[in-house]
């Protein structure tokens, strides 16, 4: 799963926060894995945040490319 | 049998069929009670047997009980889910793609994908096996984040679209346009494309390709050359309608700014001699094609 969140873990809006949503998930058997970007103040609609965010993602990608590597092998 | 007793069961028959009616009416309607009585019932006391769940904060009732039975990842062994968060997340996700395809990981390993918003878009090219054309074919750092940027509308310029070199004048009904497709091309042009790749500004400029036969006919491999630049689109509209205009223009004085009359924007010669007039066509809600039309019928007179 991988989401965009605050510090606390919780989307937008929505009072549960994703560790409690999973742990719905698991309970019916289900192996997960959370990938949360968390940046720390963005302009979601700006045209300005595109070039950092690819690359944000990309290094996020790179440093967590093991994990999900073993989480899906 | 008499007239009168045949008009008498006449007259009944609709009483009979109308009773009928009734009486299934009020089957239905009990049985219906019955039914939702009882469905009414069965989601109590499922509601009952999960209430150990945390106070949400709100009174509406799951339409599924939490948790759900699985049954769309069923037999799926991995799945994919992928959150929304607007242009940025859109960015961040394709960066995260391109991370796992770099290491050898790959959105398609997914035997379901689930997105919201941004990853409903990322993640229905993910699903048409897409991704890859971020590694393959397009220079992921290089020209993309600006081809990615130009498509997203804005407000107001920022340093994502504009490094303008030199401020340039406009006209008037171009600069007030609230068209939020047209302005991010607007504000992005050829200053912000030249600024951003020094390659891109060392090109032939209009003025010498229009005014120099000897270029002239290099028109239309610069046309396909532009056309595919990512953030060129005033140069796109500027040779979609030079066509016609070319035919004349090497009887155009060589200091005549082609490229601002095509764009629609003033002169910025103080000595041109057309200057007032397009100044006065630009008051009236005059197009770049009517400028230009000006200008062919000056560089005819000179």
């Amino acid at each position: 799963m991988v989401a965009l969140t605050d510090k606390a873990l919780r989307f937008s809006n929505i009072p549960n926060d994703i560790n409690q949503e999973l742990s719905y998930v698991q309970a019916a058997g289900t192996e997960t894995l959370l990938i949360a970007a968390d940046p720390s103040k963005v302009h979601l609609l700006s045209p300005a945040e595109i070039e950092p965010a690819l690359k944000a993602g990309r290094d996020r990608a790179v440093s967590e490319a093991e994990r999900v590597k073993a989480f899906w092998t | 049998m008499s007239i009168k007793a045949r008009r008498e069961i006449s007259v009944k028959r609709p009483d009979k069929e109308v009773n009928y009616r009734s009486a299934v009416l009020r089957r239905d309607v009990l049985l219906g009670t019955a039914a939702s009585l009882l469905t009414a019932g069965r989601a109590s006391t499922q509601v009952e047997s999960y209430s150990t769940q945390p106070e949400v904060g709100t009174n509406i009732l799951p339409a599924a009980p939490i948790p759900a039975t699985p049954s769309l990842g069923k037999g799926k062994a991995r799945a994919l889910v992928l959150g929304g968060g607007g242009e940025y997340f859109i960015a961040w996700l394709l960066g995260f793609a391109h991370g796992l395809h770099s290491a050898g990981v790959s959105y398609d390993k997914a035997d379901v994908i689930v997105g919201t918003s941004a990853g409903a878009i990322v993640g229905s090219a993910a699903a048409a096996g897409h991704t890859g054309l971020l590694r393959d074919e397009i220079d992921f750092l290089g020209v993309f984040p600006k081809l990615l940027s130009d498509l997203i509308p804005a407000h107001e310029s920022n340093s994502s679209q504009v490094a303008r070199a030199q401020p340039r004048r406009r006209c008037p009904r171009r600069q007030h346009s609230n068209d939020p497709v047209d302005r991010p091309r607007r504000h992005g042009g050829a200053q912000s494309v030249g600024s951003q790749y020094p390659a891109y500004d060392r090109r032939p400029q209009p003025r010498t390709l229009l005014a120099e036969p000897s270029v002239s006919h290099d028109h239309d491999r610069l046309l396909h050359r532009r056309t595919t630049c990512p953030v060129a689109m005033e140069q796109y509209s500027y040779l979609a309608c030079s066509l016609r205009e070319r035919l004349v223009a090497r009887r155009v004085r060589a200091d005549l700014d082609w490229r601002s009359a095509m764009h629609g924007r003033c002169h910025v010669l103080n000595q041109h001699p057309l200057r007032p007039r397009c100044r006065c066509q630009a008051r009236l809600g005059g197009c770049a094609h009517r400028q230009s039309s000006t200008l062919l019928q000056h560089s005819e007179r000179y």
